[in-house]
């Protein structure tokens, strides 16, 4: 593959230059964090890379109201922090040790994952059922919600995403992370989170998503209705996975139909869900 | 072209680079033939060469983006003629068929070692879970990094 | 006399690879790994249209972009029809290629070639070519190939070799041994099956290569990454025009090549551009491209038929085959051969036997050699078939088998009348273990406990599956192996061999052979193979011929040795230049162990004094001789393979929890590299059974060029795999040896079909088993 169009490679050192650069860049500029997808598939029109990973963004820090990571951490840096190993016993690092290979992990940034949103993405999901929030600057520092930053793709306009923060595991606090695929190195033909709240025994606070349906990853919102508020029995599981296959919105692409892909909501959510439960089952 | 600095197998060397430049590219163009090139788009693992520390896909890293950094390749595990541990494991287990994807694979258990020196079958899965390999069916693999890590924790006795 | 099995030396060792060293350190030993200065880059302008007419082609822009050095197309290269497979000559592959032809046949046939500088002046050369195409009807698959008035998919007349041109059928095979009709009438139970193979690929992990450069004397050195360096050089001698002795083929060090590397797709166009230019010249395929332009499996639709008495018996056994063999017919006669002749012997005991078929022409991508070469595609039915039978007959599938299966001392009417591609040669079973392989993995993997028990956990249901093979070592009276030995003055030789070693290991177990027959350790094995100057002649690495072929080469070379060392040393023993006294040495009661040469009452000379006496002081010669192997059998390996799976119901999802095989291969040269060449072989076949597929678009292209959505399996797939080499001895076989390579592929779709089967009670038909297909199959079954 040539990659040779690219005739500038920058390093800024902080933000406010990046951001500079980028302006100055216009179409033809794009930031790199790891670099892997950008290697990957590099767009016809892009001359000048804006290599994020000299400015220090990429420590993984615990304070009250979370876990802070920094956008150039690598998936392995994640994977293998300590901090992120607490949040939801250990559900962040099922998830990554699920993504790519460890070659690619070692390369691959947190916020070049985020900011490249592949529809099968497996942190994505993940981070929406955790309610993650990233914060990025364009001059100035905002933070939102995950779901509001792929509410439309205008937020990564003009901006650099600096960090995520995923908030502090409480207790009564559970998710899972259900990923199918072709091989055991691959992407998902389907992924699946779910994150719950139970407060006595009941799910207090509910959230669902699929993602590679194949589209980016989505709340499933009747399913999370269907269980709020219930206990996680065996039934309920049943029902919630049903409205979940009825209600996720899939297509066909060449991997697979869209109606194999209900399928693969129903069996992936009663998977998390059936996985939760036992954890709750363990913690009585 | 951008001027970089790299240590290659523990010796420091000046390069000038392309910026769309991938470190496969110029570390095959400077003569470190054993990083193969399978796919170019990181899929194969073929190319796994040790970059500060960690393995990598180096047809999908940019090349200024290791500036400063260490590489280690397949070259840089022999010393003085002696094979290193990987190396002897994975010839004496027959883990070597056409020995295209071996040099990728012994990056990924010199990372793998290197944090975990006592990896469980699982554990050498997943972590050579990218370096993909035709010939043998991984059999051999699997039981060559054991052995590695047998062979690694002998000499540090 | 051969020496005894228990005697062996150094075969039966896992000694180690000869040239492992190198790999496991990184050297520069493949094709792409040498550096010559003033190197052209190739980029290969590829046809976006599956069937067109090139009405016209201007490349003068690109010629003029500075660093083009020459722009190849079918206007300034030679017109000659041959074919890219790498097959003994005649080929018995139609002569319907041209290296750039003025129609395209595929979504990526070749339209022209740029040299350049770099690879990126080459490809934005590419660009610069103005071809203008018209589109002509395509024919997308078998069914449409088959039509009536279907479009032709090779109309020119200068073709030759193909069966039918106008109704695009490649090749046509019927052949007949008793009287099938009848067998039926007579049978009690018959089954029927068809099912369907797809486009998969051989993914070796480095792609095709070739460096092509003028040596000294202007000779042209084609340093190339293939299985068959002899045929490359007959081949692009003929198609360039230009005689064998100008064109010097080097193999280096092969990154896999599984068939696709048995074909010449870039060499002649190296070669070419060499000549023109007078510079080295670099082609490397790209993955995208290796999916694209290289070759593929043949895709078939295979019927199989069988009748059966009461008692399990096989009375009648019928099977047609329809073998898709894309845009050009390499290899389409001789796979879909054995498709049959690779599994109907197998079951012997059917006394009336019908095979046939045809290959037939399709604009989609062009299938060539991939181990297994169509017996995969042959057992597929044929032992789903028999899983049937057993159902029916209400008889254990390993116990139908074990009524059916042929046997040492026994031989099929099949043998006789199919070969590869044409008659075939008679031949009598001498070794068989295919019953102890089936005791041993039905045992292993616990068959009798859990066939039909449908274990159930949760949403998954286990289930066992089994099927038993055969397939061959070389091609009878086709297939030559040569081999040199000469003898240097430490007691040393060079082995020159023309076999191929493609990662397979061939150059250490054929270094053995040669160093258990001259009584050295293997270090005493100088061993260089493959290049078209320095070695003897050998067809290549195909049809699992080398252990058997070239073997026999070497043990015959190391044999003629031999006696010359003896010849010498009975001389040097008697003489009293060893000896204080006259010794009436008898010859015949000499042995070479241990790098000397020793009488019965413990005279010994060394090897390294035995060649200083012939090289530097009396009677002077070299040591040294060549020897073919041409053989006149091909003894079948034999294989049980067992596996357990479970499935689970809700997703179709399917794990393998265990696979077993067994297996017969005569003697075992390297235990290590035969159960490498089981394990990857298995591997590869899962691979094919479950996720492998080339997915075209309904305009013929694929729509998966790459490793990322063509999934083959990596290590965190790989079930538990439990190999066995069960003790075997081939009388014809060099120290008792067979095949091993190929057989291995054919066992998984089959075993996993009859696992599934056994587990939800679907019989899948069409590969790769996908969960959504599964799933889908069980759904069917249940609605």
């Amino acid at each position: 593959m040539s990659r040779r169009q690219v005739t500038n490679y920058l390093r800024p050192s902080s933000p406010e230059e990046a951001l500079t650069l980028l302006r100055n860049g216009g179409n033809s500029a794009r930031y790199v964090g790891g670099g892997a997808d950008v290697a990957r598939t590099l767009p016809g029109d892009v001359t000048t890379l804006i290599d994020l990973c000299a400015i220090n963004l990429s420590s993984i820090e615990e304070g009250a109201d979370g876990i802070v990571i920094g956008a150039t951490a690598t998936l392995n840096e994640v994977l293998e922090s300590e901090s992120v190993a607490r949040v939801c016993d250990g559900v962040i690092v099922d998830m990554m040790r699920k993504v790519g290979s460890p070659l690619l992990r070692n390369i691959a940034t947190v916020g070049g994952t985020l900011a490249s949103a592949h529809s099968w993405s497996d942190v994505i999901p993940l981070f929406l059922v955790l309610d993650a929030q990233v914060t990025l600057y364009n001059g100035e520092y905002r933070t939102l919600s995950i779901a509001d930053l792929y509410a439309s793709r205008r937020e990564f306009v003009d901006s650099i995403l600096t960090s995520v923060r995923i908030p502090a595991s409480a207790a009564g606090d559970y998710a899972a992370f259900h990923k199918f695929s072709r091989t055991g190195y691959d992407i998902a033909l389907l992924n699946c989170a779910c994150y719950v709240h139970v407060v006595d025994g009941r799910c207090a606070q509910v959230r669902i998503a699929a993602g590679g349906t194949p589209r980016l990853a989505a709340r499933l919102s009747q399913a999370e209705d269907t269980l709020s508020q219930a206990m996680l029995d065996n039934d309920t599981i049943e029902r919630v996975a049903r409205v979940a296959q009825d209600t996720a919105q899939t297509a066909d692409d060449k991997r697979a139909s869209g109606e194999y892909r209900k399928q693969l909501v129903y069996a992936g959510v009663k998977r998390c869900l059936r996985e939760i439960a036992q954890k709750l089952e363990g913690g009585r | 072209m951008i001027d970089i600095t790299l240590t290659i197998n523990g010796e420091k060397r000046r390069f000038s680079v392309g910026a769309g430049e991938t470190l496969l590219e110029l570390l095959r163009r400077e003569g470190y033939k054993s990083v193969k090139k399978g796919c170019e788009s990181g899929d194969c693992g073929a190319c796994t060469v040790v970059l500060n520390g960690r393995a990598v896909t180096s047809c999908i890293v940019f090349a200024a983006k290791a500036d400063g950094g260490t590489v280690l390749t397949a070259e840089g595990l022999e010393s003085g003629g002696v094979l290193h541990p990987i190396q002897k494991a994975f010839l004496e287990e027959g883990a070597v068929q056409c020995g295209y994807c071996t040099p990728g694979m012994e990056m990924a258990t010199y990372d793998l070692l290197s944090h975990n020196p006592d990896p469980s079958a699982i554990e050498i899965k997943e972590a050579l879970s990218g370096n993909l390999c035709r010939c043998t069916g991984y059999v051999k693999q699997v039981k060559a990094v054991k052995t590695a890590a047998k062979k690694i924790a002998g000499e540090a006795k | 006399m051969d020496k005894q099995k228990t005697d062996f030396a150094t075969v039966g060792k896992s000694e180690l690879k000869v040239d492992g060293r190198g790999l496991v350190t990184g050297k520069p030993m493949f094709t792409a790994d040498i550096d010559l200065p003033g190197t052209l880059h190739v980029k290969i302008l590829r046809s976006p249209h599956a069937h067109a007419r090139i009405v016209s082609i201007d490349t003068s822009a690109a010629e003029a972009m500075p660093g083009v050095a020459l722009v190849l197309t079918h206007k300034n290269t030679p017109s000659t029809r041959y074919t890219t497979a790498g097959q003994g000559y005649p080929e018995p592959s139609p002569y319907d290629t041209r290296m750039f032809d003025t129609v395209v046949r595929f979504v990526g046939d070749r339209v022209a070639a740029v040299a350049a500088d770099n690879p990126e002046i080459a490809g934005a050369a590419l660009k610069a070519i103005v071809v203008t195409y018209e589109k002509l009807p395509a024919v997308l698959s078998i069914d449409e190939s088959q039509a009536e008035n279907a479009p032709v998919v090779h109309d020119e007349d200068d073709s030759t070799g193909i069966y039918d041109a106008k109704r695009n059928i490649v090749a046509n095979i019927d052949i007949l041994a008793g009287d099938v009709e009848r067998g039926f009438a007579e049978s009690d139970v018959i089954v029927e099956t068809t099912c369907e193979t797809q486009y998969a690929q051989h993914t070796p992990i480095e792609p095709h290569v070739v460096l092509s450069y003028l040596a000294p004397d202007d000779r042209l050195v084609l340093r190339t990454s293939t299985q068959v360096p002899f045929h490359v050089r007959r081949i692009v001698a003929y198609a360039l025009g230009i005689p064998v002795r100008q064109i010097r083929v080097i193999k280096p060090r092969v990154g896999g090549g599984f068939g696709t590397k048995q074909e010449i797709l870039l060499e002649g166009i190296a070669g070419l551009i060499t000549l023109r230019t007078r510079r080295p010249t670099l082609i490397e395929l790209t993955r995208e491209e290796e999916f694209v332009s290289s070759r593929t499996r043949h895709p078939m639709r295979v019927r199989v038929k069988l009748g059966a008495k009461k008692d399990g018996m096989l009375n009648a056994l019928e099977m047609e085959g329809i073998s898709n063999t894309g845009a050009y017919g390499s290899h389409g006669l001789t796979v879909l051969s054995n498709t049959g002749s690779k599994t109907l012997p197998l079951y012997n005991k059917a006394q009336n036997v019908h095979f046939y078929g045809k290959a037939v022409y399709t604009n989609l991508p062009v299938p060539g050699a991939y181990r297994g070469y169509g017996a995969t595609q042959g057992y597929f039915p044929l032992e789903t078939a028999m899983d049937e039978l057993a159902e029916k007959l209400n008889i254990d599938p390993v116990d139908l088998r074990r009524i059916n299966h042929i046997r040492a001392g026994e031989t099929s009417p099949i043998f006789v009348k199919l070969g590869e591609g044409r008659e075939g040669v008679e031949q009598i079973i001498d070794s068989c273990e295919l019953e102890k392989c089936i005791d041993i993995a039905a045992q292993r993997s616990g068959w009798a406990e859990k066939h039909g028990k449908k274990t159930r956990d949760g949403s998954w249901v286990h289930g066992v599956g089994m099927s038993v093979h055969m397939q061959g070592s070389g091609i009878p009276e086709i297939d030559m192996g040569a081999a040199t030995i000469k003898m240097n003055e430490d007691g040393s030789f060079n082995l020159l061999i023309g076999a191929t070693d493609l990662g397979t290991g061939s150059d250490t177990i054929l270094g053995q052979i040669a160093a258990e027959v001259l009584g050295v350790p293997l270090d005493k094995i100088i061993v260089y193979s493959s290049d078209t100057d320095m070695t003897p002649f050998d067809v290549g690495a195909y049809a699992s011929s080398t252990t058997y072929v070239s073997g026999t080469a070497v043990k015959r070379a190391a044999e003629k040795v031999r006696e010359q060392i003896i010849d010498v040393a009975s001389e040097m023993l008697a003489s009293g230049m060893l000896a204080s006294r006259m010794l009436q040495v008898d010859r015949s009661r000499l042995i070479i162990t241990d790098k000397q040469v020793r009488t019965p009452d413990g005279k010994s000379v060394t090897l390294a004094k035995v060649c200083q006496q012939a090289m530097y002081i009396k009677d002077q010669f070299q040591i040294g001789a060549t020897a073919s192997g041409l053989m006149h059998q091909s003894p079948p390996p034999f294989m049980a393979s067992f596996a357990e799976i479970a499935v689970d119901t809700e997703t179709g999802e399917l794990k393998i929890l265990n696979y077993v095989v067994a297996a017969d291969c005569g003697t075992v040269i390297n235990p290590k590299m035969a159960e490498g060449q089981v394990e990857g072989a298995i591997a590869n076949g899962i691979g094919y059974a479950l996720t492998e597929e080339m997915q075209l678009s309904p305009t013929g292209g694929v729509r998966n060029p790459n490793l990322f959505d063509y999934k083959i399996l990596g290590m965190l797939d790989m079930p538990p795999l439990d190999v066995v080499l069960v003790d075997s001895y081939e009388p014809t076989g060099p120290l008792g040896a067979k095949s091993i390579a190929e057989i291995g592929i054919n066992a998984p779709i089959p075993t996993l079909a009859n696992a599934i089967y056994d587990a939800i009670g679907v019989r899948l038909t069409k590969t790769p088993f996908t969960p959504e297909k599964i799933l889908a199959a069980l759904q069917a079954k249940n609605t």
